[in-house]
């Protein structure tokens, strides 16, 4: 029996071995991808809180057998959009209006050059719209398919390929400036 | 580059055109040095983003992690208090086998109970204490 099944198993029961079991193996996952979804550590908490005590009533339901994860990666993605939706300015498709001034201006060393690039891709994820950031997220973090992405956000297929074009050409643009791409012209 | 070009190379790069317009994109790609390095880009961004630093993890998620069992245990222990009064017609039953003829009623009031809010459910245990009580003659 693997993991995720002794888990629903025991919270079937009501075992409170399991439900401990699962918040000890899912609690980072889902903190980081409410994170990933939002780039703010205390609302990335609190999202993270809901969707546990979520699972506390949804697990009675869920059956055995099934993969845990997609079941809580859906949670945590209708968590982050209700919660982006109660806060329409976070919400705004337009960029910010007083945008962070990157940290930097130093050679990173060698050895550095990858993590200080992804670094910044992370960087400029942030400043992305929050609905382009979760597209993006679910399509490059957790491999998921348009359709699928489409259904995870409840909107229509057009408009994610929208956000996702947008946003990807956002990153490449923004990350072009700052030289951590290079040009994609030719001379 | 024309913005429909750019949206295309995207789709081409995350492998999400269907195959005629990848072998299209394709064609124009291997005579279209411009879009060749773009696609470049748009692979190593790809890259980029499905390989991110890990996030740091606040040791606040232990307190949230606390209080999320607290609220498990208090589910549980509201369940196992609607399962103690489901059961409680049903024992009541057995603990008085003479009563076989009611047994169809307490049967359905344990049910209906099972719905019903405590205060209503032990309205109807005390309605049934009656009902049961003049059954056995008033003993």
């Amino acid at each position: 029996m693997d993991q995720d099944q002794q888990i629903v198993d025991q919270c079937h029961r009501g075992q409170s071995a399991g439900f401990a079991s699962l918040l000890l193996r899912y609690q980072e996952r889902v903190y980081r991808r409410a994170y990933s979804f939002v780039h703010n550590r205390e609302d990335a908490l609190d999202i993270t809180q809901e969707v546990f005590i979520k699972t506390i009533d949804g697990i009675q339901s869920f059956t055995p057998g099934r993969p845990l994860w997609p079941w809580l990666r859906r949670i945590t993605t209708n968590v982050s959009l209700n919660f982006l939706r109660g806060r329409p300015a976070l919400l705004s498709l337009d960029d910010p209006e007083s945008p962070q001034v990157f940290a930097g201006g130093e050679d990173p060393a060698e050895t550095a050059l990858v993590s200080w690039r992804l670094e910044e891709v992370q960087q400029a994820m942030g400043r992305l719209p929050p609905l382009h950031r979760i597209a993006v997220v679910l399509r490059h973090q957790e491999g998921l398919g348009y359709v699928e992405i489409a259904r995870a956000m409840d909107l229509p297929l057009g408009t994610v390929k929208t956000y996702l074009f947008r946003a990807r050409a956002a990153l490449r643009s923004e990350l072009e400036r700052r030289e951590v791409l290079g040009s994609g012209e030719v001379s | 580059m024309a913005r429909c070009h750019d949206e295309l190379i995207q789709l081409y790069v995350d492998g999400a055109l269907d195959p005629t317009e990848r072998a299209l994109v394709s064609a124009h790609m291997s005579q279209c040095e411009a879009c060749r390095a773009k696609a470049m880009l748009y692979k190593g961004l790809c890259w980029d983003l499905e390989h991110p630093e890990p996030e740091p993890v606040p040791e606040a998620l232990q307190a949230v992690s606390d209080r999320v069992m607290a609220k498990w245990e208090e589910a549980q222990a509201r369940s196992r208090a609607k399962a103690r009064w489901q059961e409680l017609p049903a024992m009541w039953a057995a603990a008085n086998p003479a009563l076989g003829a009611v047994s169809g009623t307490v049967n359905a009031a344990a049910s209906q109970m099972g719905k019903a809010a405590a205060p209503a459910g032990k309205a109807l245990l005390k309605r049934l204490t009656r009902l049961l009580w003049k059954r056995q003659g008033g003993r």
